[in-house]
C-alpha cells in the first residue's frame, strides 16, 4: 500500500474515528483510488466474516437445561486435562511430577507384593538358588574377616568369614576389600547382632546381622544359611534404607554457609560412606536374589552416597547444593521413605 | 423484574448461538468444539460470577472466557494442520440450491483458511469486530488489552487478509467476494 492512510481507512469503517478526522477520510477517499479499494476490501472482508454460518446447534433449551440444573453441571469440555485445568484454575502440573508420584506408588505397592510372596516361599521351601553365600566366588564383599573375636560379634564358628582369594569386586572381594567394609560397618551405631544365627527367626529390629557374608559354612549348612540370609537381607535392607532416607533428610536440612556446616558435613561424609558401602551390598545381594526393585532402589541411592562421602573437607556450598539439587530431583527423601515403611512391615 | 434463572436464559438465547459462531471461526471450523466450549462459557458464568455481574458486563465476561478457552485449543493444535477435517465439519443442513449451497461452503471454507492464517490475538480481535460488533474499547475489555493494541490487530488482521484474498483472486478470478 503506497498510500500511509490505510490505518485511518479501517478506523473509519470502525467509527473509531473523531468526527473532525473522519470528515478529513472522507474527504481523502473522494480523491484516493487506492484507499477507495482499501475500503471496499476491507468491507467484502466484514461481509465475509460476517455472513459466516455456524453449525446449527442441536436442541439450544437442553444445552441451557444442562448448564442450569445442578445435578447435571458436568463440564462439556470431554478431555480430562481441560477439566482439570479448569477445575484448578489453570495451574500447570508437570506431567513429570505426576508420573513420578505414580511410579513411587506403584513401586512400593510392588515391592511389599513381591516381599509378601517372596517370604511365602521361602516358608514351604528352603532356597536351592545361586545365593552368594553359596557361592564362593560371587559373595559380597561384607564379611567382616578381620574381626579377631568373633564370638563377641554374636556369631558362631560356622560365622566366621571365610577367607578368600583375591578376586574381583563384584564377585569374590579381597581380604583388604572385605576388611575395609568390615571396618566400615563396625562403627557403634550399627551394633552386632548378639544371637545365634540359629535363632534367626525373629531377627532384632536394630541390629546387623554380621553373618550376612558368609562364613565358613560347610555344605550341609547351606540351606539354613539361604533361609537365615533370606530373613537378614530384608531387615538389613529396612535398615539401611531408613538410616540412608535419615542421613539425605540430615543432609538436605543443612544450611548453606553456616558455620558448623564443615563439621556437621564432616559427620555426613562420615555416614555416607558407611553407607555407601552397605548399600554396595545390599544391591548386589538384591541383584543375585532377583529382587529388582530394591536393587533399583539401591543403585539410585548409591551415588549420592557417594558423592557425599566424597566431599571435601572444605566442601563449597555450590557442591552441597548440587547434590541436594539431585536428591530433590530423584524425589529420593520420599522414595527411600515409602520403601522403608514398605520393608519394615514386610519384615514383621 | 425478571429471576435471575429467566434473565440467564435470555442471555443464553441471546447470544449462545453468536458465541459459538466466534468460537467456530476461532477454532478453523471446529463446530463440535466450539459449542462445547461455549457451552462451558456459559457454564462457568452461571456458576461463579452470574448474579454478581450486570448482564452488559456478562457478555463480555463470556466472550473473554470462552476466548482463553479456544486459546488453549488454538495451541494445542498449532502443529496440527488439519483444516480440510475442520472444514468437513462446517457441512450444513440442505436448505438452498446445491448451487448456492456450494457456493456458500467455497466462501465459508475461504473465510476459515485466512482466518486461520492470521495470529490468534488478531484474528480474535478481528472476530469480535466483525461478528459482534464489539467497540475498540469493549474488545479491549474482553481480550484484556488496551485499546490501541486493538486498533493494531484489527489493522493488521486486515491487512494480511487483504494480501491473502487478493492472491487467491488474482490466481482464481473469483469476484464474488466483492459482491
Amino acid at each position: 500500500m503506497s498510500c500511509d492512510l490505510a490505518k485511518k481507512v479501517s478506523l473509519l469503517i470502525d467509527s473509531e474515528l473523531p468526527p473532525g478526522e473522519a470528515r478529513a477520510i472522507e474527504r481523502h477517499l473522494l480523491e484516493c483510488a487506492e484507499c477507495q479499494q482499501i475500503r471496499a476490501d476491507f468491507m467484502s472482508l466484514r461481509n465475509g466474516i460476517s455472513a459466516y454460518v455456524a453449525a446449527p446447534v442441536p436442541d439450544l433449551s437442553r444445552q441451557l437445561a444442562r448448564v442450569l440444573s445442578p445435578q447435571e453441571n458436568v463440564p462439556a469440555l470431554s478431555t480430562w486435562r481441560e477439566r482439570w485445568q479448569l477445575n484448578f484454575g489453570g495451574r500447570r502440573w508437570s506431567p513429570a511430577l505426576a508420573t513420578v508420584v505414580v511410579t513411587l506408588l506403584f513401586a512400593a505397592v510392588a515391592f511389599v507384593l513381591h516381599l509378601r510372596s517372596q517370604r511365602h516361599e521361602e516358608g514351604v521351601h528352603t532356597r536351592q538358588d545361586t545365593l552368594v553365600v553359596s557361592q564362593p566366588q560371587s559373595r559380597p564383599a561384607t564379611a567382616p574377616s578381620s574381626d579377631p573375636q568373633p564370638s563377641n560379634s554374636g556369631l558362631s564358628k560356622r560365622d566366621k568369614p571365610r577367607r578368600q582369594s583375591g578376586s574381583k569386586m563384584d564377585q569374590t572381594p579381597s581380604n583388604s576389600q572385605q576388611r575395609e567394609v568390615a571396618a566400615a560397618l563396625k562403627p557403634g551405631n550399627l551394633p552386632r547382632r548378639r544371637n545365634s544365627i540359629n535363632t534367626i527367626a525373629a531377627p532384632e529390629k536394630n541390629s546387623l546381622t554380621t553373618n550376612y557374608v558368609s562364613p565358613n559354612a560347610s555344605a550341609s549348612d547351606e540351606n539354613t544359611f539361604a533361609h537365615i540370609r533370606s530373613a537378614d537381607a530384608a531387615t538389613l535392607t529396612a535398615q539401611h534404607v531408613e538410616q540412608a532416607e535419615l542421613l539425605l533428610r540430615a543432609f538436605r536440612n543443612l544450611r548453606a554457609g553456616s558455620q558448623d556446616a564443615r563439621g556437621d558435613l564432616g559427620y555426613e561424609r562420615r555416614r555416607a560412606q558407611q553407607l555407601f558401602y552397605q548399600n554396595v551390598l545390599l544391591r548386589r545381594e538384591a541383584e543375585s536374589a532377583g529382587d529388582v526393585e530394591v536393587a533399583t532402589l539401591l543403585e539410585s541411592l548409591e551415588p549420592i552416597l557417594l558423592d557425599i562421602a566424597n566431599l571435601p573437607d572444605r566442601a563449597q556450598d555450590m557442591q552441597v547444593q548440587v547434590i541436594k539439587g539431585r536428591v530433590e530431583r530423584q524425589n529420593l527423601v520420599a522414595l527411600l521413605q515409602v520403601n522403608s515403611t514398605a520393608l519394615v512391615r514386610a519384615v514383621e | 423484574m425478571a429471576s435471575e434463572d429467566e434473565e440467564f436464559t435470555m442471555l443464553f438465547q441471546d447470544f449462545y448461538p453468536s458465541l459459538c459462531r466466534f468460537l467456530e471461526c476461532l477454532l478453523g471450523g471446529r463446530a463440535a468444539l466450539a459449542q462445547d466450549l461455549a457451552q462451558e462459557s456459559f457454564l462457568q458464568l452461571h456458576r461463579t460470577i452470574w448474579g454478581t455481574l450486570p448482564a452488559p458486563e456478562a457478555r463480555f465476561w463470556l466472550y473473554r472466557v470462552a476466548r482463553n478457552l479456544a486459546l488453549n485449543e488454538v495451541r494445542k493444535g498449532q502443529t496440527r494442520h488439519r483444516l480440510l477435517d475442520r472444514v468437513i465439519e462446517v457441512m450444513r443442513p440442505r436448505t438452498r440450491t446445491p448451487e448456492e449451497e456450494y457456493e456458500t461452503q467455497e466462501r465459508q471454507q475461504l473465510i476459515l483458511e485466512m482466518l486461520i492464517t492470521l495470529p490468534e490475538d488478531q484474528r480474535a480481535a478481528l472476530l469480535l469486530r466483525e461478528q459482534e460488533q464489539l467497540s475498540y474499547r469493549e474488545i479491549g475489555k474482553v481480550l484484556n488489552i488496551s485499546e490501541s493494541k486493538v486498533k493494531v490487530d484489527i489493522f493488521r488482521a486486515r491487512t494480511s487478509l487483504r494480501k491473502h484474498w487478493l492472491k487467491r483472486v488474482q490466481s482464481a478470478g473469483a469476484e464474488w467476494l466483492s459482491s
